[in-house]
Parts: C-alpha cells; structure tokens; sequence
C-alpha cells in the first residue's frame, strides 16, 4: 500500500514538475506569449473565459462520443465478419488498409459537400479514425482463439454462433479494450480536424477563431481542454478494461503467488 | 376490411395539408456559408438574422462558417449550400470547365480585390520594379501568389530574377519583419489585423502596393447564389439582398453595436480587432470610387469583363466565361438603397 502511494505521488510530482519547468523556463528566457505562453497564463485564460468556451468543449465532447459509440458498433460488426471468415478478411481487409490510409483531412470537405458544416462531418471523421483499430484487433482477437478450445466445443455439438459468444468474444476482449484506448484519443482528433475544416462550434473552430487574432494563450486553452478530455475518455476506459478483463492482466501479487 | 378506409384516411389528410400549406407560403429556407471563420467582416448577416430582415422577407436563413472563400463557392456547387459569401475569381475559374452549374454572383461587396504586395518602408523594395533580384515569401496556393506571373508580365518585370520562398500563411508577416523576405504576396484584410495583432503599425511601418494599383484590377468577395435558387426562387434572392444590403450600411454606420452583437454569437472574438478590421475592410474594399459611383453591389461591365480575361490568361482556362454567367444585377436593390455610408475616420 505504502509502495503504491509512494509511487502515485512521484508520477504526480513529474507532472507538475514538467508545467513549472515550462513557466520557469519561459519566465527566464522572456518568451513572448505569441510564441509560447505560460501555463499559468493559460489557466487564466481558461479560467476567465470558461463560460465562451465550454459550449465548444460540450460540443467537442459530444461529437467526439457519438462518433467513437458508432464506431465501435461498426468497428465490432465488421471486425467479427472479418475475423470469423475467410473470404470477408481477404475482400474487406485491402479496403480498410486502403481506406484507412487516406488523410483524413482530405476526408472533411467531402463529408462537408455531402452533408453541410457542422455536426455531421465531424461525427463521421471521429468514427472512420477509430473504426481502424477496433476492427484490426478484433479481428486478430478471434484469429487467435485456441483451435483446441473449438475443437471441444465442436465436439459437444456447439453451433458456429455459440463457439463465437462463448469462447471467440471473450477471447478477444483483451484485445478490444486496448483498440478503445487507442481509438478514444484517435476519435478525439478525428473530431477536431473537422471543426477545424468546417464547423460552427467546437474546440476546432475555438481554435481556428483564436490564431485568426492571435490569442495564443486561447489556442493554448484548447489543446488543453482537449488533452484533458483525452485522458479523462482513456482513463474511463482502462477503468472498465479493468472489471471486464481482470483475468487477462497478471497483477504483481499474482505473479509473485504463482 | 380497415384497408380502404386507412387508405382514405391517409389520402384526406395529405389533402388537407397540401390545400393548408400552398397558400400560407411557407419561408425558403436558404443555406448560406461564410467564407472563414466568424469575423468581424462577418457581422452583418449576424445583424440580419439577429435584427429579423430575413425573417421581413420571409426566409429561413441558417449561417455555416467557411474554410476559405474559392470553398465557398464549391460548396454551393455541390447543392449543400444555396448561398454564400465567396469569390467572384473562382467562380469564373469553374465557369470555364462546369458551365451552367457555377453559382451567380449577385452582389459584389469587395469592389476592390485585396490582393498586395506588402513591404517594410525601410526595406530594399521601393516600386514593383524592385522586385527583380529579391526574395518574396507566399504561401504556395494563395490567390495573391497565383497572380503573380501575371503582375510580374504587366509591369515588366522578369519574373525568373525574383526568388521565390514557400511560407506558411501564419507566418508570412513574421518572416518579413525578420528580414528573412524583403516582400510578401498577401490578403490585405487578413495581413492588415495580423500586423495590429503583433503590435506593430501597419500604416507607418509597412507599404502595401495593391495589385489593383498595378494593372491588375480584379473583383474579389460578394454574395452568390445557386442557379437553382436564381431560377426557382427569384423574389426570395432580391429579399435576401434586400436583408444583406440594409444590414451593411446598418452595421457600417453601428460597428459597436454590430460587433457587440457578433459576440453574443460567439464570446471569444477580440471585439477591438473585430472593429478595426471591419471598418479597415469598409473602407478599403468597400467603400471605393467606383462602389460611391455605382452603389455597392454593381459592378462596372467593362472592369468585369477585361478581370474575366485576366483570370483566364492567368489561369490557363480553357475558355473564356461570358460575363452574363458570372454576375447578374437584376436581383439589386434600387441604387438610392446602395450607396455606400460615410464612417468617421
């Protein structure tokens, strides 16, 4: 326990010591805030100026959330079409590495042409980013299911649907849950090139208004919001991997009993 | 046997609703983009929503921000946008390959294309001539650096002697303050507040030398609409303009009131910065001679066309648009409603 503490404490130590070094740094060699403010310059901003910003945090957040929650629902679907068949891998993999290939910044303004500013295309650029992930790892989930583990269900008569609820997904969790890790942050960023592109609220077009004034320490803000919505959607998501695939992670003390 | 009688039910009630709704004259709704980011040249379709004119007029308008004004205009190409705020430039450049599906200008705002060459006044280059042997920074797909060639050719200037450096557009100003360019190809109304922003003066420091100074006299920026609108929707375009055109003198003659009310649509504009670049932009692209002779919105038929064939040169379009499918004034409010405000110095 004592350890534990110990060690909780260093890691918030480092990190707070990396903003001072950064103030102090600045401070010493007078670095003007259009080049680089300070980060006690930026929690001002911050907090100053929360109630302009937090709608474009909600909306940030908002589409950030509905695009990565369709992407998993897509990303799963597609990801088990490909990992239980061999014809769906050998067409639909070229298509995903091709697709996902593409900068997704060349992506926006056709979603835009389609579908309008705002909203929709920033919703399906955070899906299309994490898509990728969750189905490759997925797929390699079910790939790796132990043939032994098939065979015996096979042997008691199990129909290719029970073999996949019962042995294949649970399998694959493990793998699943590392994808939404990194998919959150990719969704993330998938959202914000698209308000960037074209939107009318968000941290992207927060952004995009703040350097066409020069107010650094507000785009600084933004990166800040967005860094803490990041870890906030990646810690929620280890929590759960946590409860859900506890028998995959080997804790210290198992191993040390084992 | 409850089919027929569903099916009457149905057929009765979308009746009803046709015979309701043709005579109430539902509003037209128009989807209008912007060509950037909200900004302060931005606020008077801000006023006309806010104030109701467009409501006057019976249209719906919703307002989208934009990813740059040539943007602009394919987006109203592609049928996600009616209207918009974009230039007249690239609508010529599309008319030459797509014609018929190109959006109309209809009312022309900057008269004056804000197309410069920017320089320090105690710098090497004192007349365009001077450009021959020096180094010019622009970002690679600006308009103001596409004209270039052509800027060169006119004022007989070989363009092979001037060397040329790709910068970023965040950066262009710095870079010249640095020394590192001796000019820069720029948009004045984006340069202008970018200099006030960094502190510095750019009425003492810096000279700008208009392309449109230069023999190079474009159009630039001014509402469009889609041909489908034009065609389907005649009254519901001369009521937009009608809204548009109020709103400007309106907002030029208010610019705190105007501004005050952009930032009740977004809180984080610098309303000072705001206010300085819309008048900065009244004033030099708006309020000009030939906006004060014609009122602001027409265009002069002869300008127009001799712009079209610099584009086309410039460009290397195929071919060379008529004049009729790139502007149309038929949809203008009466000139005595056009003419341009005096604002306080």
């Amino acid at each position: 326990m004592t350890e534990n503490t110990r060690r909780r404490l260093l890691s918030i130590v480092c990190i707070l010591g990396f903003f001072v070094a950064w103030e102090i740094l600045c401070f010493i060699f007078n670095v003007s805030d259009i080049v680089l403010p300070r980060p006690s310059q930026i929690l001002m901003t911050l907090w100053t100026r929360f109630p302009a910003i937090w709608p474009h945090a909600l909306q940030t957040l908002y589409t950030t959330l509905l695009g990565f929650a369709l992407g998993i629902v897509i990303g799963i679907l597609l990801g088990m079409l490909i990992g239980s068949s061999r014809l769906a891998y050998d067409v639909a993999y070229p298509l995903l590495v091709g697709f996902s290939s593409i900068p997704k910044v060349a992506v926006v303004p056709i979603f835009v042409l389609w579908f309008g500013a705002g909203t929709v295309p920033a919703v399906l650029t955070a899906m299309i980013m994490c898509i990728f992930p969750i189905v490759v790892n997925v797929a390699t989930g079910l790939a790796a299911t132990e043939p032994e583990l098939r065979d015996v269900m096979r042997t008691l008569r199990a129909s290719k649907w029970e073999i996949l609820w019962n042995i294949g997904l649970p399998r694959t969790m493990p793998y699943f849950f590392a994808s939404l890790k990194v998919a959150a942050t990719l969704a993330f960023v998938g959202t914000v090139i698209s308000e960037t592109v074209a939107s009318n609220r968000g941290i992207g077009n927060l952004m995009m208004i703040a350097s066409s004034s020069f107010d650094v320490p507000l785009v600084f803000a933004g990166l800040f919001i967005l860094a803490a919505l990041g870890v906030a959607l990646y810690a929620i998501f280890s929590l759960i991997e946590g409860r859900v695939t506890g028998w995959a992670v080997r804790s210290d003390n198992f191993s040390a009993g084992g | 046997m409850r089919r027929p009688l569903t099916v009457l039910a149905l057929a009765s009630c979308l009746v009803i609703a046709m015979a309701t709704a043709s005579p109430a004259a539902e509003p037209v709704k128009i989807r209008f983009t912007l060509d950037w980011k909200l900004q302060g040249i931005h606020a008077w379709y801000y006023w006309a929503k806010a104030k109701g004119y467009f409501a006057v007029e019976n249209l719906d308008v919703t307002i989208d921000q934009g990813e740059g004004s040539a943007a602009a205009v394919t987006r109203v190409m592609s049928g996600a946008y009616d209207a918009g705020f974009g230039d007249i430039n690239a609508i010529i450049q599309n008319a030459a390959t797509k014609p018929g599906e190109t959006p109309i200008m209809v009312y022309m705002i900057y008269s004056k294309a804000p197309f410069a060459l920017l320089t320090k006044v105690g710098g090497p280059i004192k007349s365009v001539k001077d450009l021959e042997g020096s180094k010019l920074g622009s970002p690679a797909g600006g308009a103001s650096f596409k004209l270039l060639p052509l800027l060169a050719r006119q004022n007989g200037v070989d363009y092979g002697k001037i060397a040329i450096m790709q910068v970023s557009p965040s950066l262009q100003e710095q870079m010249l303050i640095r020394g590192q360019v001796d000019s820069v190809a720029v948009f004045t109304a984006t340069s202008y507040i970018n200099l006030v922003s960094l502190k510095l003066d750019p009425d003492r420091d810096f000279r700008w030398m208009y392309y449109s100074d230069l023999g190079l006299d474009l159009y630039s920026n001014g509402i469009m609409v889609s041909p489908k609108l034009a065609r389907e929707h005649p009254e519901a375009v001369r009521g937009l303009l009608r809204a548009i055109n109020r709103s400007l003198r309106e907002t030029v003659e208010n610019p705190d009131a105007a501004i005050a009310l952009l930032a009740t649509e977004e809180p984080l504009i610098n309303k000072d910065i705001e206010k300085r670049r819309l008048l900065y932009v009244y004033k030099t692209l708006i309020d000009t001679p030939e906006a004060r002779d014609l009122g602001i919105g027409d265009v002069s038929d002869g300008r127009l066309a001799s712009a079209i064939a610099t584009i086309a040169t410039s460009f290397e379009l195929p071919r060379v648009p008529a004049a009729a499918d790139i502007f149309d004034r038929s949809f203008l409010p009466a000139r005595v409603d056009r003419i341009p405000p005096t604002v306080a110095p």
